[in-house]
């Protein structure tokens, strides 16, 4: 460790995953460099139409993300930029970056596009990065409409300027902000950050490669990315799906699985997302149009993360997409149609050949390229597969000290998995720079407000953006019009209103006219109006008396063809925008102080390492554990699947824990009650009615294996657990001949979730057997095999070491029976069609996890949610995936879903990390756009309590509803449902929104 | 609390037909909490009744308001003014309400509202009659389920024939129900009361009911003197 220390993190990838731990960073206390190759944040994500197992779409999730990144005062985006060398040691590097020019200014470009309209390339003809090559761009282009940050790009490979130096440069002359700059030239900076984050993502699989399917060859083959596209709404055909070939839509489609993954010619592993997606992709497309016939060619359906379950049953059931098992050698192209023939082995065996308008590769992860030379130049090692080198107790340290790892650069991932290694990262680097936090973010010092009552005094800002909307929209005839509505004693029409001279003005005219009300009319509000709320607070005003006008996204741009008509409706809309800003209030922002404690509730494997990055972070913890002893959920377990040793990780957990000077273990203790709010919580414990005052809870209890009924289980000794089975193998007491396990016992309507962890058990169980008397007989009878992402490689062991592999139907499970003393198993393979009869020694069962049954009293008591199945359930099934609700509540653990050590590990440290976010914070900013109660309207009929998704509503000592504005989140359900119009949400009273649709309605004046 | 549903919308349309200056005037309290007259709904309506009327060339002035209880005088009395002033007022409280504006002003009161009984909150959005105010109460030998109220049949000794094999009744025009004599068999059987079940009810005197007419209380001591 150098004894210099910055307070700066250099963040390499700006997917998904790199946004992530930018945020979390920044968010904390640490600078951050967000470092990307390409033009733009945003990553695979961003190219998604809609993710699994909810289908939301993606780029709604995203785009707040990448505005937030974007905007984030303690974040700097470095697109274009690649890491050259790292030197030094932690706490004190120096990374060395390469950056490509641009070509543009992105501070003076606006994404008006006019540049790429003026290009002498009059059509788009390269292949679109962003449409995997199904769309066409220009050599100058904007990579995609949310895209962050927001600018045009020059590609310099394929610009007419560049190739040959003979171009007119249309571009130039078109842009009116001087944006264009074909001087710029490479640069070569070093930084000094005190560590690193490496989060460079996957490459899809090159299905080039992958001959017997054609793909490149046929035209009506497609990758699962490329049909992601496809189904986009912004992709190259608008959402539709139509084939390459002849635009006609597709009837039938296929899916195959595998490409490139679980096959030794291409890569070993399961890529663990892709029957997923797949899936996905399939009930998407159905809803796309309905005469689609989805077919998806499977081996095994990896249906193993929370919730996957539900959404293929959803798919069999509900969208009619049809499953085949069977793996495809072959894709032939029928000549005259371009349909294809995809030849396959039905349920009954036979081989049948049927023919498919669309065939959809559903290709793997593998490492990408420049992730290689990424870690070559950061000097960190890679595994056998080309992914980063991570130990399976620390997932996201690499080889080097100080360097950490996240996401699909550590091996096939999903994108919770993705987000909860990227919190985890940002946790360890902010345990290990935890001196340094606060040195180098900086906080804005604002004016005091000056009271705003009495009446309105109105400055409207009409904005040219160049010619975006005065090319359309008579701007002069607007802000004149403005200047006549009531309330407005300012009105002008500007040149560019996010310009840095024009905000300098904006903030002179307020003091001059003593404005007390703000309108922009100009673009969307989603980018700049956090930027004019900010510059109306320096100048003294309240920031929530300001309303933004969108008079180009929904004016100019969608009525170019009717300027007349287009500058009545933007007289229209400010109109509204100025009847709305007579009746805002100010809101008050109030601080609320923090107290740095944290409550860890679990004493498990979870809560133990939760409780260690947080006190490592410099916050005092108490680890609260209800049953006598710690890590007792690891007790059982002697090794991972991959052979690590979990007693002595254990051992360490515990001495650690127990010797921390920050944290406070409670055994043998429950929690009584909590009340209080996010910052500022309150628990009273059992024991002893000890209270303890804290700033965030993590809920960290763990699953546990569920002991089953059936099977002889608990009758006959010769039938055990896996977990008992592990034990017996570690004693050494093993001695049975013919072994017999059996998979998803007690796996039923109840409790048909997949519990991700069994089969990866078994073989571990299997193989050790084997290893320890290879003349045994061990079968394994399974629905599916969930080897995924490197577990595949066990279980490929596992068959060449002889285990015997038989799967059964779901509806036709394995029978166990005694007869004299003997078992008996009897099993019908699925494959063979035939009853097999077993005389095993001994019955192993897999019998999944159950969440604790403490659960139930501990949603009730912080009033957090619970699935059907007593798993607790997070804010955001992909991207808050450690996260309640309730700010201030957080979860990790078994109980949160099933998971391997690695990955409860990591979930454990994402949630100390999320919570870190807060406890290193003075204080929280309250209040602002939050709903209140009117008590004399107030009827407490409940209906606000009941419907509040925080837990905000409270009926308070009079008998009424109360809100805290704390844990409010302004969704404005209360407001809208209240049956007594007692509840008003600030920024949206009903007559700030009614007085808006009456100007809308109203006759011309 | 009382629940009652708001009447379809030709209904008031219709009550509304000859007027022109209306009072919606909404209650706060039971109507309220179920979702039928308050504030919120009392904006509704008049929007869709302005509407209507608009479109079918017959615009109506419609005043919008709510007061704590239509029941009570006292919080009726700030609207007498407004009251007086229009063709007709058009509450959105229970029958109570209706009746208690009527006694005070002489101006038709119509009702919005189908006042329908008096029920618990079973989830939001679900309302269940559970008690027929008969006046004679029983609960404490029924294991504290109503059967005046929650079978079909008022039976007090039950269960009739009319019981299914998986415990519902077989009157079932609001969707399937269970019987509420063997809600109360099992409920006593929890409390270690099943011995209750063998008790004959006599005949129930049903004076106490609407049946003897309209029903009053007073109690003597509260009464203030005027």
């Amino acid at each position: 460790m150098s004894e210099i220390m910055h307070g700066a993190v250099a963040v390499v990838g700006g997917g998904i995953g790199g946004i992530q731990a930018a945020l979390d960073l920044a968010d904390s206390g640490f600078y951050v460099y967000l470092i990307e190759e390409g033009p733009a944040i945003g990553g695979r994500m961003a190219q998604l139409d809609k993710t699994f197992p909810t289908n939301d779409c993606a780029m709604c999730m995203l785009s707040p993300k990448l505005v937030e990144v974007g905007r984030h005062p303690n974040v700097q985006i470095m697109t274009l930029a690649s890491v050259e060398a790292l030197e030094g040691q932690p706490g004190n590097f120096q990374i060395t970056l390469r950056q490509r020019p641009r070509y543009v200014d992105i501070t003076r470009c606006i994404a008006c596009g006019r540049c790429i309209a003026s290009c002498v390339y009059q059509d788009a003809k390269f292949p679109s990065e962003f449409d995997v090559g199904l769309g066409k761009r220009k050599p100058i282009y904007i990579p995609f409409p949310q895209a962050v940050p927001l600018a045009a790009v020059v590609d310099p490979q394929t610009c007419i300027f560049f190739k040959s130096g003979r171009c007119p440069q249309n571009c130039l002359k078109a842009c009116e902000r001087g944006a264009l700059d074909f001087t710029q030239t490479e640069r070569v900076l070093t930084l000094d950050v005190g560590a690193v984050i490496v989060a460079p993502g996957f490459e899809p699989y090159d299905a080039r490669r992958v001959g017997e399917y054609g793909f490149g060859r046929y035209a009506n083959v497609l990758t699962a990315p490329q049909f992601e596209r496809l189904l986009s709404a912004s992709g190259p055909t608008t959402g539709k799906v139509l084939r390459p070939s002849d635009g006609k839509a597709p009837k039938k489609v296929a899916f195959i699985q595998c490409v490139g993954s679980r096959d030794l010619r291409h890569q070993s592993y399961c890529s663990a997302v892709c029957c997923m997606y797949a899936t996905k992709e399939a009930i998407v497309a159905k809803e796309h149009d309905h005469a689609i016939e989805p077919t998806i060619f499977y081996i095994d359906l990896r249906a193993y993360g929370k919730g996957f379950e539900n959404l293929v049953r959803r798919a069999k059931e509900e969208h009619g997409v049809r499953y085949v098992r069977s793996m495809i050698s072959q894709v032939t192209e029928v000549p005259e149609t371009k349909n294809l023939l995809v030849c396959y082995r039905d349920e009954s065996g036979s081989l049948r050949e049927e023919e498919f308008d669309l065939v959809v590769l559903a290709v793997g992860m593998r490492p990408s390229a420049k992730g290689q030379e990424l870690a070559r130049k950061l000097g960190i090692e890679l595994n056998e597969h080309g992914f980063a080198k991570t130990s399976l107790f620390n997932p996201v340290m690499s080889t080097r000290e100080g360097v950490f790892v996240t996401g699909a650069f550590t091996g096939p991932k999903d994108i919770p998995e993705t987000v909860i290694q990227a919190s985890a990262a940002a946790a360890a680097v902010e345990a290990l720079l935890a001196p340094a936090r606060g040195t180098r973010t900086k906080a804005k010092q604002y004016p005091e407000e000056f009271v705003s009552e009495g009446t309105p005094r109105i400055g409207v800002f009409v904005c040219h953006c160049g010619s975006n909307i005065a090319g359309v929209v008579d701007v002069k005839a607007v802000a004149e019009y403005a200047q006549t509505l009531p309330g407005v004693v300012h009105a002008e029409n500007v040149l560019y209103t996010c310009s840095q001279d024009n905000l300098k003005h904006m903030k002179e005219v307020i003091r001059e006219k003593q404005l007390n009300r703000v309108v922009v009319a100009s673009c969307t509000p989603r980018n700049l109006a956090a930027l004019f709320q900010d510059t109306i607070r320096e100048a003294g005003l309240n920031k929530f008396l300001f309303e933004m006008v969108n008079i180009r996204e929904q004016c100019s741009w969608v009525h170019s063809d009717q300027p007349e008509k287009a500058t009545e409706k933007a007289k229209r809309l400010v109109r509204m925008g100025v009847a709305k800003a007579r009746e805002l209030k100010p809101l008050a922002v109030q601080s609320v102080k923090v107290t740095p404690v944290a409550l860890v509730l679990g004493g498990g494997l979870s809560g133990m390492v939760a409780a260690l990055t947080l006190a490592d972070s410099g916050f005092e913890t108490h680890l609260v554990e209800k049953s006598s002893e710690l890590g007792s959920d690891l007790k059982e377990i002697a090794r991972t699947p991959e052979g690590e040793d979990v007693q002595s990780l254990r051992a360490n957990l515990l001495d650690r824990v127990c010797a921390h000077p920050k944290i406070r273990v409670r055994t043998n203790t429950a929690v009584k009650e909590i009340s209080g709010f996010v910052g500022n919580f309150s628990t009273v414990l059992h024991r002893g009615e000890e209270r303890i005052q804290h700033g965030v809870v993590i809920v960290a209890t763990e699953a546990h294996e569920h002991k089953p009924n059936e099977y002889l289980y608990g009758e006959d000794g010769r039938v055990l657990t896996q977990r008992e089975l592990e034990a017996k193998i570690e004693r050494s007491e093993a001695r049975e001949k013919t072994i017999v396990m059996i998979q998803c016992v007690g796996r039923n309507e109840q409790r048909p979730y997949c519990s991700r962890i069994c089969c990866a058990e078994a073989l571990q169980n299997a193989l050790a057997l084997l290893d320890q008397d290879p003349d045994r007989q061990v079968y394994v009878l399974y629905r599916e095999m969930i080897s995924y992402g490197f577990l595949e490689d066990l279980y490929r062991r596992a068959r060449d070491s002889g285990v015997v592999f038989i799967r059964y139907d779901e509806q036709a499970p394995p029978v166990v029976r005694k007869e004299r003393d003997q078992l008996f198993v009897t099993v019908r393979d699925a494959r063979l069609r035939q009853e097999v009869l077993i005389k095993p020694d001994l019955v192993v069962l897999s019998t999944g996890v159950v969440p604790d049954p403490y659960n139930e009293e501990l949603s009730r008591l912080l009033k957090v949610p619970l699935d059907a199945y007593g798993f607790f359930v997070e804010a955001h099934i992909k991207l808050r995936p450690v996260d309640f609700a309730s700010h201030g509540i957080f979860l990790c653990g078994g109980s949160h879903a099933p998971g391997t050590i690695s990955e409860l590990i990591a979930k454990a440290q994402a949630a100390a990390g999320r919570a870190a976010i807060i406890l290193s914070k003075e204080q929280l900013e309250a209040g602002g756009i939050v709903a209140s109660v009117d008590p004399e309207k107030c009827t407490a009929c409940l209906t606000c309590v009941r419907e509040c998704p925080f837990g905000a509503v409270f009926i308070n000592e009079l008998g009424l509803a109360e809100i805290e504005a704390v844990k409010c989140q302004g969704c404005g359900i209360c407001a809208a449902d209240c049956p007594a119009k007692a509840i008003q949400l600030g920024q949206f009273e009903d007559i700030q929104e009614l007085r808006m649709l009456e100007e809308l309605f109203a006759y011309e004046h | 609390m009382i629940v009652a549903d708001q009447k379809p919308i030709e209904e008031i349309l219709q009550m509304l037909e000859p007027y022109k200056k209306v009072l919606f005037l909404g209650c706060q309290t039971c109507v309220a909490v179920c979702m039928a007259g308050g504030e919120k709904e009392v904006g509704l309506l008049a929007a869709a009744v302005r509407l209507a009327r608009k479109q079918q060339g017959r615009p109506i002035e419609i005043i919008e308001g709510a007061v704590k209880r239509q029941c009570d005088d006292e919080f009726n009395e700030p609207w007498a003014k407004t009251i007086e002033q229009q063709e007709a007022v058009l509450s959105l409280a229970c029958g109570v309400g209706v009746n208690k504006l009527s006694e005070r002003f002489d101006v038709p009161i119509l009702p919005a509202l189908n006042t329908k009984f008096f029920g618990e909150v079973e989830r939001q959005g679900v309302w269940a009659e559970v008690c027929a105010g008969c006046g004679n109460c029983i609960l404490h030998l029924t294991g504290g389920i109503c059967p005046i109220a929650r079978c079909a049949k008022n039976l007090l000794n039950g269960p009739c024939g009319g019981v299914r094999a998986d415990g519902t009744c077989e009157v079932a025009h609001n969707g399937p129900r269970p019987c509420a004599w063997v809600m109360i068999y099992e409920r006593l059987g929890k409390l270690n009361q099943r011995q209750n079940i063998e008790n004959i009810f006599a005949a129930k005197d049903w004076s106490s009911d609407r049946h003897g007419g309209p029903r009053k209380r007073v109690r003597e001591d509260m009464l203030l003197e005027t």
